[in-house]
């Protein structure tokens, strides 16, 4: 029996261990082809392995992935598919925060070993919140039937459902929004016959009717403010609309859209002049990490008349004053409409010193639009700029910080053009600057493939949800009071 | 517990008569499953089965339904998967009553399930579910009764995450067969079995973090009714009946054996009588199933059906044959007239020779959120080279039917004609992950590394006018901006005629056919003709010589006559015999907009 097993071990071994080392016959001054693009960037040390697909030529494939010169991971196979152990990858960034990495890549072809310009990442020393939650469904546009709002660990390849529309009756579930990325403080829409907003605050969770009485419109795109005590949402009439010709398949259209401020604790909604009316349409609130600004996107009422290629919001601010529920006089922050752009889904970094937003030509759905570039407005000094670093010939759309402000998620559409899939890049409050985004690493490299849902509204969370099912509770709870 | 021969007997012609239904009245049957399901050969697939209690019965009926590429194949294998439940049931059935199925009763479900699968929403995971609950009875019975004391749990746990809310049909029969076997040791199971039922769902609920009924009717088609669902169970249970009245059956020839002078001559009786009841209830279970099967066929959808089976393969003249068959008044029918009349050729000439009962509708089916018209809709927009709003309508018919084949290979066609090769290559490497489809996808991968084009008209972008938007409740403004946008697009131009015909504006009908000098028509189609007399007759001389079109002789001829039989007060039957293909008997008698020309000058 222990004979058997030393057979065993031996031969385990032989593969692995003792091959003989691949000297490279023809050495390549150019890095090699892989897929998801993982070079040149910056990883978090807490994410899990970014596994890919070697798309060079070959009868039989070698990655060698090391520090200093050191190699201190192999991986050979006559398949292209490198998948690098997930206990080893950690082990391996855990030690190596800080410090830059090489991917030596050499290809067997023709029965020689060519070897490419190594591929040098780099492992940052501040991790990434380790939850991604995101909705995935098929890419349509107003029929829907499966779909779900789901919860990725980064540390790992686990995903799980934190609420799925097949126990909602088909219902649409979206607009998942957290505070400060605690899923303790959190709110989702469901849409269909168990509709409502679902708010999750203090251990309890209500569902909820977001809707001034008379009014028409429901509570949309929302924003939690720091405290949790009030919630922004938008709330318009939303319509979409199919180009006949060219490469934008849909255009969505706010034809009437205001900001409404729900207070939590005194279940409570209100409006105020300054974020409604029907002078203005205003979409895409997000608060200040302090709570004392909100800001927005605005532009002006829209005419019948009015083509849509000129419909373009602005970038607002306006003070808010919590103890007294009052908002100031908003002002224009960027004048999007000025440099012929239109701007939406303003996000301010946790420290306050940048706001995040994407522009694109015109109207204020950029996930459609493949120009819809990701910018950066330094709220110190006003300076906007295109984030030419993270930005791609398509779309670059719904984005969110890390609780650290040290990494960002963004919706790219960037592999196809039509499935949004989420992109990470490393950020350095000191300079503005972000490093070059790859995509959530899979454990299986050709994933991105085969996978036809997009993955919406990507949002970092600092802990796992719990607790789920209390998501299906199908009483609304009427609002206590509303006012405008 | 062996099949006998009778069973054998009975299960090869169960087999044989289902198979030659599905492959003959019921072949849509067969082909609208395939259309719907695709089984990939992939991990995420299957891993994509695991969410739910039930799951994995899809996975088993998805990979079944596979099959139904070939339908002669698709048939026999449906067949044999509903004629098994016969056997399986008669086994589990004696077992369990401990008596044989003297009144054939296990022929009663397959028969139900048969009669049931004449309606095509009737899902095939039904059958399936059915047959892996049998098995697992069987395998249980099979089992000695300690064993099987311990076996309850894991046996209604597995089945309960294989199939779901159908593991109730295993409860029952286990439960059944607890109740009709005397002795302690089984009537311990019974509280379990009630345990199990109440528990399964709470189990399901917190394992995969769903609410209780969703774990309770997991994997129980929303298609099927509850009604359908508990007939099937109680047939399924007929064990029980078995045990009550074949009881009284036993005593009543008991009765009569007490009768007879000797054994012998009781025994012939008793055994006579016994093969008169075997065969007369089945045959009682037969013409009655024959005659419910034939009231629950409706060769309305068989005629649908085939008519946008030959569509998908651009048979128009089978389009036309099937579609001329429908009696009475349905969108899809004439809106796939309408598409064959064109692509045959005959629409400028023929059209009111079909029933145009929807108008303008009757042209394109106007967006409601209609899942099933998603699955057409696009087809008009591909014809006229509206790619992006055709594949608007396919990707929606993917978010409600799933990534079906023929949904996938329209969405790979149209991206591919509209130079999208990134998003075609994903459908293609889903496609390929199936077994009678990835041929078709390396083919249209080769389109794409060759760099060759589809057989499809793209409408070039319009850079002057970049948000330009379809108009899906009405297609007319669409036909004219396109017509004005290329000329020599025919199917726009005769599209926009019919749909000013259709729409009674005949005065914008006449403005506008001059457009037809961009096509060679030998002489003016004869519906053009009369609707273009129509015009003259509205009009003064001078203003209808500036369209320099000329009506022809025998047109004017045939309105007179059409005249003298209208205003002759003849039967209307007559009327429509003889001038029900005319423009002039559809624009007083069918138009839903009136019988008024719509525009007059």
């Amino acid at each position: 029996m222990i004979r058997l097993f030393a057979y065993i071990i031996v031969f385990a071994c032989l593969p692995a261990g003792c091959r003989k080392p691949v000297t490279p016959d023809l050495i390549r001054d150019r890095q090699p082809a892989i897929f998801p693009d993982y070079s040149d960037v910056v990883f978090p040390p807490n994410m899990a392995p970014p596994n890919f697909r070697i798309d060079e030529q070959g009868d039989d494939f070698l990655a060698e992935i090391g520090v200093n010169g050191q190699i201190l991971l192999t991986y050979r196979s006559s398949a292209p598919e490198v998948c690098i152990r997930e206990s080893a990858w950690r082990r391996f960034a855990g030690e190596h925060a800080g410090a830059e990495y090489f991917v030596r890549i050499s290809v067997k072809q023709g029965g020689r070993w060519v070897q490419w310009k190594d591929i040098v990442n780099r492992i940052a020393r501040q991790p990434i919140d380790p939850y991604l939650v995101y909705r995935l469904l098929y890419p349509g546009y107003e029929l829907w039937n499966e779909m779900g709002i789901y919860r990725r660990d980064l540390t790992s390849f686990g995903e799980s459902a934190v609420v799925e529309n097949k126990s909602l009756e088909k219902g649409c579930v979206n607009c998942h929004t957290f505070c400060r990325h605690s899923p303790d403080t959190m709110l989702l829409h469901i849409r269909g016959k168990m509709g409502g907003t679902v708010i999750r605050r203090h251990g309890a969770t209500v569902k909820k009717d977001i809707k001034i009485p008379g009014g028409r419109h429901h509570g949309a795109y929302a924003s939690w403010h720091p405290s949790g005590k009030f919630i922004a949402y938008s709330a318009g009439d939303i319509k979409q609309f199919f180009h006949l010709t060219g490469k934008k398949p849909v255009e969505v259209f706010d034809l009437e859209s205001d900001l409404i401020i729900y207070d939590v604790d005194a279940d409570r909604i209100f409006a105020d002049s300054a974020i409604s009316g029907e002078k203005y349409l205003e979409t895409y609130p997000d608060w200040s990490p302090d709570g004392k600004n909100l800001y927005f996107c605005r532009t002006g009422a829209i005419l019948k008349t009015a083509s849509p290629d000129s419909i373009r919001y602005d970038l607002y601010r306006v003070s808010f004053d919590p103890a007294a529920r009052t908002f100031g006089t908003p002002e224009c922050i960027y004048n999007a409409s000025g440099h012929g752009k239109t701007v939406a889904l303003p996000r301010v970094s946790p420290d306050g010193r940048y706001l995040m937003c994407s522009m694109f030509d015109y109207g204020n759905f950029g996930i459609w639009h493949p120009e819809s570039e990701l910018s950066l407005l330094n709220l110190t000094t006003g300076e906007m700029r295109v984030m030419d670093e993270v930005n791609s010939p398509d779309v670059e759309s719904f984005h969110a910080w890390s609780s650290s402000g040290r990494w960002f998620v963004f919706s790219s559409k960037r592999m196809d053009g039509l499935w949004a899939r989420p992109y990470f890049a490393y950020f350095d409050p000191e300079t503005g600057d972000a490093s070059k985004p790859f995509p959530l690493p899979q454990k299986d490299p050709n994933f991105y493939e085969y996978f036809t849902k997009t993955y919406n509204l990507p949002e970092l969370i600092k802990a796992p949800i719990t607790d789920k099912r209390r998501f299906y509770r199908t009483e609304i709870i009427p609002i206590r009071k509303a006012d405008r | 517990m062996k099949i006998t021969r009778k069973q054998w007997i009975l299960l090869f012609l169960l087999t044989a008569g289902f198979s030659g239904l599905f492959s003959g009245m019921l072949s849509h049957v067969i082909y609208d499953h395939e259309q719907h399901q695709l089984f990939l050969f992939c991990k995420g697939y299957f891993y994509s089965h695991l969410g739910l209690p039930g799951g994995l019965l899809k996975y088993i009926t998805a990979f079944v339904v596979q099959f139904f590429y070939h339908p002669l194949l698709g048939s026999v294998l449906l067949a044999s998967c509903i004629a098994l439940v016969y056997p399986l049931g008669a086994i589990a059935g004696a077992r369990i009553s401990g008596k044989p199925d003297t009144l054939q009763l296990s022929l009663l479900a397959p028969l139900f399930l048969m009669i049931q699968y004449a309606a095509i929403e009737f899902p095939v995971s039904v059958v399936i579910g059915v047959l892996l609950n049998q098995l697992f009875v069987i395998l249980l019975l099979r089992l000695p009764r300690k064993v099987c004391y311990f076996a309850l749990f894991p046996f209604v746990s597995a089945l309960y995450f294989l199939t779901g809310g159908y593991c109730l049909i295993f409860i029952s029969m286990a439960m059944t067969n607890a109740l009709s076997h005397a002795g302690r040791q089984t009537k311990r199971q019974i509280p379990l079995f009630a345990a199990f039922s109440i528990g399964l769902p709470f189990l399901g609920s917190y394992v995969c973090a769903v609410p209780v009924h969703t774990a309770i009717t997991a994997a129980l088609p929303d298609a099927i009714s509850a009604g359908v669902l508990l007939l099937l169970l109680l047939l399924l249970s007929h064990p029980v009946l078995a045990y009550l009245f074949q009881e009284r059956l036993t005593q009543s020839l008991t009765r009569l054996h007490r009768g007879f002078s000797s054994a012998g001559e009781a025994e012939r009786v008793r055994s006579k009588r016994t093969v008169i009841v075997s065969v007369f209830f089945p045959l009682c279970y037969l013409l009655s199933a024959s005659g419910f099967l034939m009231n629950n066929f409706d060769s309305r959808v068989r005629i649908l059906l085939q008519a946008s089976q030959y569509a998908k393969q651009n048979n128009w003249q089978g389009v036309l044959q099937s579609a001329g068959q429908y009696d009475g008044k349905n969108h899809l029918a004439t809106y796939l007239t309408n598409l064959a009349l064109f692509h045959t050729g005959r629409m400028p000439g023929q059209m009111f020779s079909f029933r145009q009962d929807w108008g303008k509708e009757s042209l394109f089916f106007p967006w409601t959120g209609n899942s099933r018209e998603s699955e057409y809709g696009d087809l008009v927009y591909a014809g006229l080279g509206y790619l992006n709003e055709a594949h608007h309508w396919t990707f929606e018919a993917m978010t409600v039917f799933g990534q079906t084949a023929p949904i996938l290979q329209k969405l790979i066609a149209y991206n591919i004609a509209n130079e999208r090769p990134a998003v075609a290559r994903r459908f293609i490497n889903v496609l390929r992950q199936s077994l009678f489809y990835r041929s078709w996808a390396d083919r249209a991968d080769k389109i794409i590394r060759d760099s060759r084009s589809l057989p499809y008209h793209r409408v070039s972008d319009d850079t002057a006018h970049p948000a330009r938007f379809s108009n899906f409740t009405d297609i007319g403004p669409d036909l004219l901006y396109l017509c004005r946008r290329e000329p020599g697009n025919r199917m726009a131009f005769e599209y926009l005629m019919s749909y000013y015909l259709l729409t009674n504006q005949v005065v914008k009908f006449a403005e506008n056919l001059w457009r037809k000098d961009a096509f060679s028509y030998p002489k003016l189609p004869r519906a053009y003709d009369e609707a273009l007399l129509t015009y003259q007759l509205g009009v003064s001389p001078d203003v209808f010589r500036q369209l320099r079109i000329d009506v022809q002789p025998e047109t004017m001829e045939r309105l007179k006559q059409y005249y003298a039989m209208l205003r002759g007060k003849s039967d209307r039957r007559q009327l429509k015999e003889k001038f029900g293909d005319t423009y002039w008997y559809y624009l007083h008698f069918e138009s839903p907009y009136g019988n008024k020309i719509i525009d007059r000058p």
